[in-house]
């Protein structure tokens, strides 16, 4: 019932954080990992050896965008999303339930599934945990993810409580209506709230079922970040060791950075190769908008030392040149964003194994923030909770 | 090959153009031939083609895609550079190859981008007027000869005063043949020291007279080539070229734009013309088209053997090739062909919006169309390009490739989004 392999690594002496060699059926992933998210089975004008030569080893698909384009029937003609695709690493789905609730009009949740108006003529619908496992059985993603009960993470009351048990009977369903447990994994979400004893209850109950990992979800919905990290903590200290921990849905830097010191090992956000088609370029110093005219002259890399196309054959002046302009520009910070999310992990990865983690955290907010007074207090907070005072 | 063109006693270069065809001919096999640079291919073998470029780069290819396409020289327009005060790259110390990650290719230089042809002629004696996308800009010779000294191309056209109004005066004409020729001069004066190949441009619009006196005087002066634009002649543009090229040297390479349909190719190739602008690559693949045409092969499989004729090109954006898991075109060498990436794919990532279904037509259709050039090339050496070219008119369609994106319905299969609840019950939204 499960198809993949968690070795632990290595562990920080002081905070959370952990390093795992994580082998799925197509190929190893390094946790801890950031996986750029693909929507439509292609990762924003990257071709598939780009991807590759960046040293990807998994990325997100969308279920709800790759069952309406190019649909369940053709996914089985094809043989899947990776041939369709020509992608041979391994790939994540989620269950297209909350892209329904977050995209479509009347999305409502029954204890059937979730009820939508259809995009294409607006008549009623309905995604049930049966007919999620079922697509994402065609897609063939090594990594899938049960169909849960989504609600805003400011929702507050008896309906957060009747979500947690909705996604744990859901989940029951899920795991009935697989139908390759042995080549395709399926996480369960842990629902809750930012009620830490709901929380508890869902750990304890869907780790009974024994999925192969888990994602903590419900989150990065407008709530306060002071209450997500003490979710996002609490959650790691409860799951089990020896499982992959996702956390869905995070993606800047300083959140990836907190995330991962609180022993979170797999995340994923559009916000990388989004942002690079608006010119906007990461780096271990913040954002740089490429569209500004203080660039027309500038003929550094983006940030030096990247290893990335954009970085070691190109200038910012050119890319200037190009950027919101030429599809070039766009493909060109895509591959540098990919790019730096990857190095980013790969470094923190590398100080966990030489224990060096708190003193890399350290460069980390003094390079990106520039000054403590800058510094996000909740990441503050979050860091002092695992040992790390950032402002000491 | 005629050896005492191709190597001249006391000369350690050999010319900048060899022509390997026999004297008179109009169907011409060249080699032009540059200073040997690291890096950089030192020779382009013609009939050629120089790679369409917006601000430099080939459209939807980073450098390392198109790499993997044997494309050999790159069409610059500097009007792409020039859209904020100062033009892009302008303090960059390093030349244009480096500020373009091109260092393997030959860049031509010239001032207009020959894929468009928008109406600017509000030029006059100081400055050449180019409408960018930053607004209107005037080039004058002398910032045009600072352009080519910092960029330092491989090999480049004078500005000129070219009249894009499709029938301009007389008055008007002469006087763009008389400021191009005074142009020119100022041009080849200033630029003399750098040692880079020039080509005059000829014009003369629609007046025989003045195309005659335009290529008279440039074939006078001290230029390497010669540019003749076909660009907004429609049906008269080869007739008024040829009027041009008969006052042209032998042993020079000319340029052409307008000519890139596979049919205007072949017609141009047959009047002597060398080199060629890849409009059509860049137009095709914005249609969502790939290139399947083949010139030349005797096996050829597009081409239909019943009669009726083929099309030169399949449209992606049809939806019939959803479910075809078939490379763009059987034994292309293409990256997207041989990944494979299925005409289903590309399909769907055109019916997706998706930015890749475009990088990969492109790498495909530039890919066939350097094949395209190299098998004029094999034909034009086995003397058998008049043949292939006969077949080819007969095996093809030639009616324009006008289907592409236009009047497409975007494909859903929002069933298998799930089940329907009610039959038949539609809510009004
Ligand atoms: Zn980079
Ligand atoms: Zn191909």
């Amino acid at each position: 019932k499960s198809a993949l392999t968690f070795e632990a690594v290595a562990k920080c002496s002081t905070t959370k954080a952990r390093t795992a060699l994580l082998t799925l059926p197509h190929g190893p992933v390094n946790l801890p990992v950031f996986m750029p998210v693909g929507t439509q089975g292609t990762l924003k004008g990257m071709t598939p050896k780009q991807v590759e030569d960046s040293n990807c080893q998994i990325m997100l698909n969308n279920t709800y965008h790759l069952g309406l384009k190019p649909g369940q029937e053709l996914l089985d003609k094809v043989g899947g999303t990776h041939k369709f695709q020509s992608w041979n690493r391994n790939i994540l789905t989620d269950s297209g339930g909350f892209q329904m609730v977050s995209l479509l009009k009347l999305a409502e949740i029954t204890e059937q599934g979730v009820q939508f108006a259809s995009p294409h003529d607006g008549s009623l619908m309905m995604l049930t945990p049966e007919h999620s496992m079922s697509l994402q059985n065609s897609i063939g993603s090594d990594i899938m993810m049960q169909l849960d009960d989504v609600i805003s993470s400011l929702t507050t009351g008896p309906r957060v409580e009747e979500a947690m048990w909705r996604s744990i009977r859901w989940l029951d369903r899920c795991i009935a209506a697989h139908q390759r447990p042995h080549d395709q994994n399926l996480f369960a979400i842990i629902q809750g709230g930012l009620d830490p004893e709901l929380r508890r209850k869902c750990v304890d109950e869907m780790v009974k079922r024994d999925t192969p990992g888990y994602a903590i979800g419900g989150l990065s919905g407008g709530e306060e970040k002071d209450q997500f990290w003490r979710i996002v903590s609490l959650c790691t200290d409860l799951l089990p060791k020896n499982k992959p921990i996702y956390c869905m849905g995070v993606g800047y830097a300083e959140d990836l950075v907190v995330c991962v010191a609180l022993g979170v090992h797999m995340f994923d956000c559009v916000f990388p190769t989004r942002t690079a088609r608006f010119g906007n370029a990461l780096t271990m110093k913040g954002t740089l908008s490429l569209k500004s005219g203080r660039f027309a002259e500038d003929y550094e890399p983006i940030e030096e030392g990247c290893s990335c196309l954009a970085c070691t054959k190109y200038t910012r002046s050119y890319i200037h040149l190009l950027t919101t302009k030429d599809t070039v520009g766009c493909h060109l910070i895509s591959l540098h964003n990919v790019a730096f999310q990857l190095r980013l992990m790969g470094e923190m990865r590398a100080a966990i194994e030489k224990d060096e983690f708190p003193q890399w955290i350290q460069q980390f907010f003094a390079g990106y923030f520039k000054e403590k007074a800058k510094y996000p207090p909740w990441a503050v907070n979050a860091l002092r909770s695992v040992g790390v005072d950032l402002l000491a | 090959m005629r050896i005492d063109e191709f190597y001249k006693p006391g000369e350690m270069t050999s010319p900048f153009f060899t022509l390997h065809s026999e004297a008179g001919s109009l169907l011409r096999r060249g080699t032009i031939n540059f200073a040997k640079r690291e890096g950089r291919v030192s020779s382009l073998p013609t009939p050629n083609f120089l790679a369409h470029t917006v601000r430099g780069s080939v459209p939807h290819l980073t450098s390392d895609n198109l790499e993997l396409v044997p494309v050999d020289s790159l069409q610059i327009s500097a009007e792409h550079f020039y859209e904020q005060k100062e033009p892009a790259g302008l303090s960059y110390p390093h030349g244009l190859h480096s500020y373009l990650n091109a260092n393997k290719y030959l860049l031509f230089l010239d001032t207009r981008d020959p894929s468009k042809h928008a109406p600017s002629s509000a030029n006059t004696e100081k400055y050449l007027s180019v409408n960018t996308h930053g607004g209107v800009r005037k080039i004058t010779p002398e910032l045009w000869c600072r352009m080519i000294s910092q960029y330092k191309p491989d090999f480049y056209a004078v500005i000129a005063d070219v009249l894009s109004d499709t029938e301009p005066g007389n008055k008007r004409v002469r006087k763009s043949v008389d400021r191009t020729i005074r142009w020119m001069d100022e041009c080849l004066e200033r630029t003399k020291d750098l040692d880079i190949p020039v080509f005059a441009t000829l014009v003369g619009s629609q007046f025989e007279q003045e195309r005659i006196r335009s290529a008279q005087e440039a074939a006078q002066r001290k230029v390497s080539g010669f540019v003749v634009s076909g660009l907004g002649f429609g049906n008269q543009a080869l007739d008024l070229i040829k009027i041009s090229l008969k006052e042209l040297p032998e042993d020079k390479p000319r340029i052409t734009y307008g000519f890139s349909s596979p049919e205007s190719v072949l017609e141009a190739v047959s009047s002597g013309i060398d080199l060629f602008d890849s409009a059509y690559v860049s137009k095709m693949t914005d249609k969502g088209r790939a290139l399947t045409f083949e010139f030349g092969n005797e096996e050829d499989e597009t081409a239909d053997k019943h009669g009726s004729k083929a099309p030169k090109s399949i449209n992606l954006w049809d939806p019939s090739f959803a479910d075809d898991f078939t490379p763009l075109k059987k034994g292309c060498k293409c990256y997207s062909c041989i990944t494979p990436h299925s005409r289903g794919y590309i399909h769907h990532l055109l019916n997706a919006h998706e930015m890749l279904g475009l990088v990969l037509l492109m790498s495909h259709n530039i890919y066939q169309y350097t094949n395209f050039f190299e098998s004029i090339r094999q034909s034009i050496d086995g003397k058998t390009f008049e043949e292939s070219k006969t077949r080819f008119m007969e095996n093809y369609s030639h009616e324009v490739e006008s289907d592409g994106a236009q009047g497409h319905e975007d494909e859903v299969d929002a069933n298998s989004l799930g089940v329907p609840m009610k039959k038949k019950r539609t809510l009004l939204l």
